[in-house]
């Protein structure tokens, strides 16, 4: 089996009256792509959070590389972030800079380079996800699709561990998903890292994941490879991956 | 009878702790504050924003008040005959009350409701998050530049405000109604004290903090899309101008 980066170990979470993470269980295995899939407002971003360390569980465990993030104090927790990256759901790039300083903007506030230096870097990464010559815009000018892969830039420009993608997918024409899907995977391969997807978008699910993890109600209830989890006989998952209105799972009205 | 008790505890209860949160965010920024690093561009920038470019609006109303004060002062005074004391009454005025107190409502008006307007919509885009995420912590980035920029520019304004209130009154009184110039100035000197404008000055920092402080608080806790938004920069707005009447009548009271 794969050594596992994350051990979320039975957490709770609580907001207001509504119980979000009910004794929520999961591995992620290092240097692969997890996604996990639940529907919209299940608490997939929720969960994101507290693996980041945004939000503290109510009880339970989180541990990154042997330490138990939420017994650490924020020191720790500041060191723990900087070996993680997240890309936001509509790429959350400062709108006050322009590409370059937004993608540089980690290694501007945590190392000691020289602006030439950082700008090569920053030049690296955009390259990498095909934004090259787009430096200087600023985010309101450019797509979403192109939002997101400066997001992803600006990720992965500090060399993390960890990489978290919230929705990478969501709102972008079916050839975009595509292209961000490519990159996910092609990222994940060149710099060896971990990457925990959230996504409710099927097909790009199986075309990145190395293990897929559903949320429903608050808990995994099913978890494997993407093979695996084809033949696994839940109603609740089958619904889910087949897109079914009928089944265990109540649509709202 | 339930129902007055629960609306008047909900006003309480929201009152406590909006000025706890407010408190409690002062004292963060005070702690992140003398953290190191110190970025001095960020507080420059934001010194920019906050006073250059309120420069305009400040002269241009602190030129008026002073000219209508000038004008009223003189219509009051006239009935009985102490046209000569117009002066100072104009410049004690400015400097004691009108030209802190104007200064930090425009400014409010410009400047904290910009806060409100900048910090919330990074809040609602997650650009805050983004920041955590990326061990940054937005309080050190966000709120402490705005914070120290807004106390040491707001009182440069109010002296800029004062002078500019000053030649106003001068321009109506003497040029316009023909009070003797050499009695207008001699009277302003004579009786405004150089404590008279420290005072002002000292009670135009505490506003820059209060404007700044609650222009942030807004914004940093909105919640709730372009509406939360907007809701955060008209209560900043709103909170800021009735705090800053209130403080100045505690300060001006106990202080001098």
């Amino acid at each position: 089996m794969f050594e596992n980066i994350i051990e979320i170990k039975e957490i709770y979470k609580k907001f207001g009256s509504q119980q979000v993470l009910n004794g929520l269980s999961l591995n992620i295995p290092k240097g692969l792509i997890t996604v996990i899939i639940g529907r919209s407002g299940g608490g997939k971003s929720v969960l994101l959070k507290h693996i980041i360390g945004l939000l503290k569980p109510d009880a339970g465990q989180i541990i990154f590389d042997g330490v138990d993030m939420v017994a650490a104090d924020d020191k720790t927790l500041e060191g723990i972030r900087k070996r993680f990256g997240m890309l936001f759901q509509e790429g959350a790039l400062f709108d006050s800079l322009n590409l370059e300083d937004n993608i540089g903007f980690p290694l501007f506030e945590h190392t000691k380079l020289s602006d030439k230096e950082i700008y090569e870097r920053v030049k690296e990464v955009m390259a990498m996800v095909g934004l090259s010559g787009a430096e200087k815009k600023f985010p309101s000018e450019i797509s979403g699709g192109m939002r997101k892969r400066a997001g992803l830039a600006r990720a992965i420009i500090s060399n993390p561990e960890v990489i978290l993608f919230d929705e990478p997918t969501s709102g972008l024409d079916p050839i975009m998903s595509a292209t961000i899907d490519n990159l996910i995977v092609d990222v994940q391969r060149r710099l060896n890292v971990t990457c925990i997807v959230i996504s409710h978008d099927i097909k790009s699910t199986f075309r990145i994941a190395h293990k897929i993890a559903m949320l429903y109600e608050g808990k995994i209830i099913a978890e494997g490879t993407p093979e695996g989890m084809q033949n696994i006989d839940n109603a609740y998952l089958k619904q889910f991956i087949g897109g079914l209105t009928e089944g265990p799972m109540a649509v709202e009205k | 009878m339930k129902k007055v008790v629960e609306v008047f505890g909900k006003s309480i209860i929201d009152f406590v702790s909006a000025a706890g949160g407010l408190f409690n965010l002062l004292l963060k920024t005070a702690r992140w504050g003398i953290t190191p690093p110190f970025k001095f561009e960020r507080i420059f920038y934001q010194m920019e924003f906050i006073g250059v470019r309120s420069l305009f609006v400040v002269i241009l109303v602190s030129t008026f008040t002073g000219m209508v004060l000038a004008l009223q002062t003189y219509t009051g005074f006239r009935r009985f005959g102490a046209e000569s004391m117009m002066g100072a009454v104009v410049a004690l005025s400015l400097c004691r009350e009108l030209g802190p107190v104007l200064t930090s409502i425009m400014v409010t008006a410009r400047a904290g409701s910009a806060m409100a307007a900048e910090i919330g919509t990074m809040r609602v885009t997650e650009q805050i998050d983004a920041l955590f995420v990326m061990a940054v912590n937005p309080i050190k980035y966000l709120v402490v530049p705005r914070v120290i920029a807004s106390v040491l520019v707001v009182p440069v304004l109010t002296i800029i405000s004062d002078y500019t209130g000053i030649v106003g009154g001068y321009m109506v009184g003497v040029k316009l109604l023909n009070v003797n110039e050499g009695v207008y100035i001699n009277r302003t000197i004579e009786i405004l004290e150089l404590s008279d404008i420290y005072n002002g000055l000292l009670k135009s920092a505490v506003f820059g903090l209060l404007l700044s402080i609650i222009g942030c608080y807004k914004g940093y806790y909105t919640q709730g899309g372009a509406r939360g938004v907007g809701k955060s920069t008209t209560e900043a707005v709103v909170l800021a101008c009735v705090v800053i009447f209130i403080a100045d009548y505690v300060l001006t009271a106990f202080l001098f």
